[in-house]
């Protein structure tokens, strides 16, 4: 795990602060709250993973919670309560101090980072399971089972729960009662976060299209072949959804059009990571371990001050 | 591999065995181990021609070495000479040389589907999982609602080695039993102690690989190796499995030992063109510790 300082690329920190010692494998994108950076690990080989709150300014570890399994998605955190799913099947509520609050056992491994709203924790299983949860508590509200295993992260919006599906499809459920709201059936399953708008929700899926559909309806608005698999979660940026298909190709799409604006980057390093942006500036992490910094806006040259970490060798 | 040619691999192969093998998944009540024995099966059934063929060829091929080595006696290091007599002693025995390495050529690229597709469905990693989306298809309903497999079998994780190593044990096992009935009796000692150390290395090594593979693999060399052990015995027998191998014997240029199971040849001339009569053979066999050409004993 690696903290750079965004003015100058410099790195303030990694953990484990020794280079010969690993934590495992990092598969979801880091939390960052009150000054805390939360990461799950992933150790296939010993079948375990650990969630490791770490002091945002210095990377000092505050503490770390064994789960049963590896963890591949990312810390939900809520006002004092942080949740993480593993691949021992469960979801872990856990105090500030790290100390289990409750846990929640479903079918299957969670890959998935759970949804907090006040009413409910919304979580995802390979179980294909929609599971909506009370917060307190951890007790079972409602569940929705899909044809199909469920590894992406649930999107809350008007009062519908967003979910991708391995069976190809990808579902609106009632956020109150669990019913299914509407389905939209692509070529192949989906595991990429979703955004979503007022009235629109923007899905990439691993038949290379990213999507367009009607949050109300599930008609599709207008679909954009990207060329490979999208696991990545797509961000918006000024009326442009921004996003990076397997292959490292990066488009910014008119959210109302699909339309392509300006030309795509071609960061020639697979990417399957989450895009973030912050202050103007688009991250991109690629799975060989590099970290680019790209114009997130609609400039006419988005490589214009972009870096990469480390520096490509001259 | 370039990208033609690994999109044809996929197309031809892999896609077709690894859907195959998922949809039998489904039919064996989601359990992974069985789907794995059913597929082992149904492909060596699919390729039994070849196998058999193979089998076949090698036999016969087997069989003409005595008269081979005796012919390599005579002539010395005329190798034309003994190039020409070679093919004509195929021509005779109605060997073709071919015959061996066709088959075994066609199954290879059977056998490197056939390990992709099980390491492939067994995708136990998001990074696994997401490859395997790209070779679903897209017309089958059911391989998209079965993925991810459960991989539990008896006391496996099918896709992590065997925690007790019951299976290296028996791939190491069922491969050199297998080893030993392929193996045929050689009098040239140099070729008795490769053979040997062949029977011996390869299960280790295929026992030590078990320890490091996902089980699912193992199981399905386990199964492989005796489903070969069954086809072995249909042709050959137990070949030098129940007989004790002989012991090398040291070769003088000018009267090679013959080797185990053949007639003494009378001149070397004689062997290669007309065959051992039945009578001289068990007369042969006598000398020989009652050995036969197919290296089974005689008695």
């Amino acid at each position: 795990m690696f903290a750079y300082d965004s003015s100058n690329g410099q790195r303030r920190w990694q953990y484990p602060a020794e280079s010969d010692k690993k934590i495992g494998a990092i598969y979801g994108a880091p939390t960052v709250s009150a000054g805390v950076v939360y990461v799950g690990s992933y150790d296939g080989n010993a079948n375990t993973g650990s969630l490791y709150a770490l002091e945002a300014a210095t990377g000092v570890l505050r503490w770390q919670f064994n789960a049963g399994g590896p963890i591949v998605g990312s810390a939900a955190v809520s006002s004092d309560t942080i949740y993480v799913g593993s691949s021992d099947h469960k979801l872990y509520a856990l105090n500030q101090n790290g100390s289990k609050k409750w846990e929640f056992a479903t079918g299957n491994k969670v890959w998935s980072t759970p949804a907090i709203t006040a009413d409910a924790i919304y979580l995802t299983s390979l179980d294909h399971n929609l599971y909506a949860l009370e917060p307190a508590t951890g007790k079972l509200k409602w569940s929705f089972e899909a044809p199909g295993a469920l590894p992406s992260t649930p999107v809350v919006a008007s009062g519908k729960v967003l979910v991708g599906s391995f069976d190809r499809g990808f579902y609106a459920v009632e956020a109150s009662t669990g019913k299914e709201a509407w389905r939209f059936g692509a070529e192949n399953g989906f595991w990429s976060q979703a955004l979503a708008t007022s009235d629109t929700v923007y899905v990439g899926g691993l038949d290379h299209n990213m999507y367009a559909l009607n949050l109300s309806t599930g008609a599709q608005k207008w679909k954009v072949n990207v060329g490979d698999l999208v696991r990545s979660d797509p961000v918006m940026v000024d009326g442009l959804v921004i996003v990076a298909a397997q292959n490292g190709t990066v488009r910014w799409l008119e959210a109302s059009t699909g339309r392509q604006s300006g030309e795509a980057i071609q960061l020639n390093h697979p990417v399957l990571a989450s895009l973030a942006v912050s202050e103007g500036t688009l991250y991109v992490a690629s799975l060989d371990k590099l970290l680019f910094a790209l114009q997130a806006k609609d400039t006419a040259d988005r490589r214009a001050g972009s870096q990469r970490w480390p520096p490509a060798q001259t | 591999m370039p990208a033609e040619i690994t999109l044809v691999w996929n197309l031809v192969i892999l896609q077709p065995m690894l859907n195959f093998l998922i949809l039998l998944y489904n039919v064996t009540f989601s359990n992974f181990g069985i789907a794995i024995m059913i597929f082992t099966l149904v492909i060596r059934l699919l390729m039994l021609p070849l196998t058999l063929q193979q089998l076949h060829a090698s036999k016969k091929m087997m069989s003409i070495q005595p008269k081979m080595k005796e012919l390599q006696t005579k002539h010395g290091k005329d190798r034309e000479k003994i190039s020409q007599e070679t093919m004509k002693l195929y021509k005779e025995h109605g060997v073709n040389p071919l015959g061996c390495a066709l088959p075994t050529l066609v199954q290879f690229p059977i056998w490197i589907g056939l390990y992709q597709s099980i390491i492939q469905a067994l995708a136990d990693t998001p990074d696994g999982l997401l490859a395997l989306s790209q070779h679903l298809y897209s017309a089958i309903d059911q391989v998209w609602t079965t993925v991810p497999l459960n991989n539990s079998f008896i006391w496996l994780d099918l896709a992590k080695p065997d925690p007790f190593m019951i299976l290296p044990v028996l791939v190491g096992g069922s491969m050199y039993v297998q080893q030993k009935m392929m193996t045929m009796p050689n009098a040239d000692p140099q070729q008795a102690q490769m053979n040997r150390m062949m029977q011996t290395m390869m299960p280790l090594m295929f026992a030590f690989m078990t320890l490091q593979f996902a089980s699912g693999l193992a199981l399905y060399w386990v199964i492989s190796n005796l489903i070969g052990i069954a086809l072995q015995y249909r042709v050959t027998g137990w070949g030098t499995l129940l007989t004790k191998a002989p012991a090398p014997t040291t070769s003088k240029a000018s009267t090679p030992a013959p080797a185990a199971g053949t007639a003494k040849a009378p001149a070397p001339a004689a062997a290669a063109s007309k065959p051992v009569s039945k009578g001289g053979k068990k007369k042969a066999d006598a000398k020989n510790g009652k050995k036969r050409e197919d290296g089974r004993r005689g008695d």
